[in-house]
């Protein structure tokens, strides 16, 4: 297992550098000066110049990328031009934001998906089986940005029930303990402001979770599918079991394999629509960073929190792939 | 030829059979001729404003207070109009980004497949280093470089959606290579690139289609994605997504602003997947589950 573990890491550094790569010479070989577009058109040729030492840019590339790996390896991803402070320090704070409403989306594909992905395969071409998958594709077919303005104007604006967006009311208590509000509130025991953070994490956890859920659902239908065909189904049912037993602990634990694996895949996904979602609902994670560094041309934080989301993208690959060959016994750790 | 003929048209008839097939294709054919008919059927310029008659309600809300069938935005200009207009900004950029990564991934994939050993290695390799950036996030990143228009628009989705069409291809490519037809090809003396275009990428027409229809709707969606963050087609160009980054400030207070660029998209992208999942139950029954 170790071994496997060791090979899966060893194989990803290529990976890595791969990514490192594409985001440096994305940044160098791509039309437009950094300097001239940090200075605005107003410079003049000296500046530019002087801004183009300043950051390093008069040197040949393979040096400016050698530096850059240097300083990517001691965990500096330099400082923010926008803000002035280092993009470290800045992922670091705004982590926990964003896995929070990762994790509360991936809670609604789960809670979603599961139990509708079995009932359409348990009830294969009922009327059930076909409202399932028509809502799975138009599930699949809407924008997930728009499925949140929408949100917005039903349950913020015509009903009122729901803040349209923020990460918690400003009459409540922040903590601070852990950066995960939950978490905070819990420890605590604020009550009041675990309630307000969940208000504030319901519709965008909603709306990053519907569209990711159609997904889900055809898989785990799929999955099951796969394995009620199965020879042993069909013993366990010949045995006279009860059709509950059989779905849920014979097929069930079968199809979860792939499920899992699936879900975990799906997570690497989500990360890529927390940066919509995000700008929709003033969610103030990695994704508005990002948003803000583009608009305001910080292409060193553009820059920093791409690598961290491609980095934390392949991390969640890695483990999904470890917990996949953990989960099915029968995968030899070659 | 003439057994080509009997079994492409056997082809189309299940196809039109499909109803999936028959009910995406024709909203997505009504679209499209929305689309190139844009200029002939919209009722206003979709840039002219018209500053007496900004935030207008939609006029079959309110017909006495509108002339305006779906409403005007915050600069006066016709909802309906833009939305008409919109509709050729999506479909150019879906069919464009399509095609060019579609070449590249079919090509990569036939390529890779076909050659296997170190150019296999490398090609893959770079699938696995592009694989790890979320799309979006790519196309941001590049846009972000690059700046705003449509033909940056077109490049920074074809960086991102080459992937599927390459790895696709290259399994077809690899479960092919051992057939007979390829080693009868060989022997009769057929050069690499004759083999890879007239043996196996026929083989590989289906999954192609299959693959470029749902690609379509997903480029699209990144599309709209990208306009609505600010960093798509430029500023003032009638695009959906564009629609609904511009309608943000007044959405709450005038909700066809919101509502209407969304709906579009979704008719749009619901039309190609139903299309997508009808081609794929057609030509390929195995995946039907």
């Amino acid at each position: 297992m170790y071994v496997y573990i060791a090979k899966r890491v060893v194989q990803m550094i290529p990976v890595l550098f791969g990514v490192t790569f594409i985001i440096f010479f994305l940044l160098h070989l791509l039309p437009g000066n950094p300097a001239e577009v940090l200075l605005g058109p107003d410079a003049t040729d000296e500046q530019v110049r002087e801004m183009e030492h300043a950051l390093g840019l008069d040197q040949p590339l393979y040096a400016q990328y050698g530096k850059f790996i240097g300083r990517l390896l001691r965990g500096n991803l330099g400082e923010s031009i926008r803000f002035r402070r280092p993009v470290t320090e800045l992922l670091r704070e705004k982590f926990p934001v964003t896995i929070e409403l990762t994790a509360a989306a991936m809670m609604v594909i789960i809670v979603i998906s599961l139990p509708v992905g079995i009932a359409c395969a348990v009830r294969r071409d009922s009327i059930f089986d076909h409202l399932g998958m028509a809502a799975s594709i138009a599930g699949v077919s809407i924008a997930n940005f728009w499925l949140g303005i929408m949100a917005i104007l039903l349950f913020a604006g015509a009903l009122g029930v729901l803040p349209s967006g923020g990460r918690i009311s400003s009459d409540v208590a922040i903590y601070g303990l852990t950066g995960f509000y939950f978490l905070d509130y819990v420890m605590k025991g604020d009550w009041y402001g675990l309630v307000d953070a969940f208000k504030h994490i319901l519709m965008p956890a909603l709306t990053l979770g519907i569209g990711f859920s159609a997904i889900s659902v055809r898989i785990v239908r799929a999955s099951m599918l796969e394995v009620l065909a199965r020879e042993y189904i069909v013993t366990a049912r010949s045995k006279g079991l009860a059709e509950k037993v059989v779905v849920y602990i014979h097929a069930l634990k079968n199809a979860m394999i792939p499920i899992i694996t699936v879900i975990g895949l799906q997570l690497g996904i989500l990360l890529g629509g927390v940066i919509v979602v995000e700008t929709v609902f003033s969610w103030p994670g990695i994704g508005s960073l990002l948003i803000t560094g583009i608009t305001s041309r910080d292409y060193v934080l553009v820059q920093g929190a791409v690598l961290f989301f491609a980095f934390l993208r392949i991390g969640i690959n890695l483990l999904t792939d470890l917990s996949y060959a953990l989960l099915d016994p029968r995968i030899k750790y070659h | 030829m003439r057994r080509m003929k009997t079994d492409s048209l056997e082809l189309l008839r299940r196809i039109v059979a499909n109803l999936k097939c028959l009910f995406g294709g024709s909203a997505f054919l009504l679209i499209f001729l929305i689309a190139v008919c844009a200029p002939f059927i919209s009722p206003f310029d979709p840039l002219e404003q018209h500053l007496l008659d900004t935030l207008r309600p939609p006029g079959f809300t309110n017909a006495a207070a509108s002339t305006y069938l779906l409403g005007t935005d915050n600069l006066g200009r016709d909802v309906l109009s833009r939305l008409i207009h919109g509709s050729r900004i999506s479909i150019l950029i879906g069919v464009a980004t399509v095609g060019v990564a579609g070449s590249v991934g079919v090509l990569l994939g036939i390529i890779s497949g076909y050659y296997r050993r170190i150019v296999d290695e490398l090609i893959m390799r770079l699938v696995d280093v592009t694989l790890s950036f979320p799309t979006i996030l790519l196309a941001l990143a590049i846009m972000a470089f690059l700046g705003f228009g449509l033909v940056n628009l077109i490049i920074s989705l074809t960086v991102t959606r080459w992937l599927t069409f390459c790895r696709v291809v290259r399994a077809t490519t690899l479960s092919l290579m051992g057939h007979d037809f390829i080693e009868a090809a060989r022997a009769m003396g057929a050069t690499d690139l004759r083999i890879m275009l007239r043996e196996i990428l026929p083989n590989c027409l289906a999954p192609i289609l299959v693959i470029a229809t749902f690609e379509m709707a997903l480029v699209i969606i990144f599309e709209a994605s990208l306009s609505f963050l600010g960093i798509g087609v430029e500023p003032g160009t009638p695009s959906w997504g564009g629609m609904l980054n511009e309608g943000r400030n007044y959405m709450m207070q005038n909700w066809w602003l919101a509502t209407f660029p969304g709906a579009a998209i979704f008719v749009c992208v619901l039309s190609i997947n139903l299309l997508g999942d009808g081609l794929r139950d057609t030509l390929d029954p195995r995946l039907k589950r």
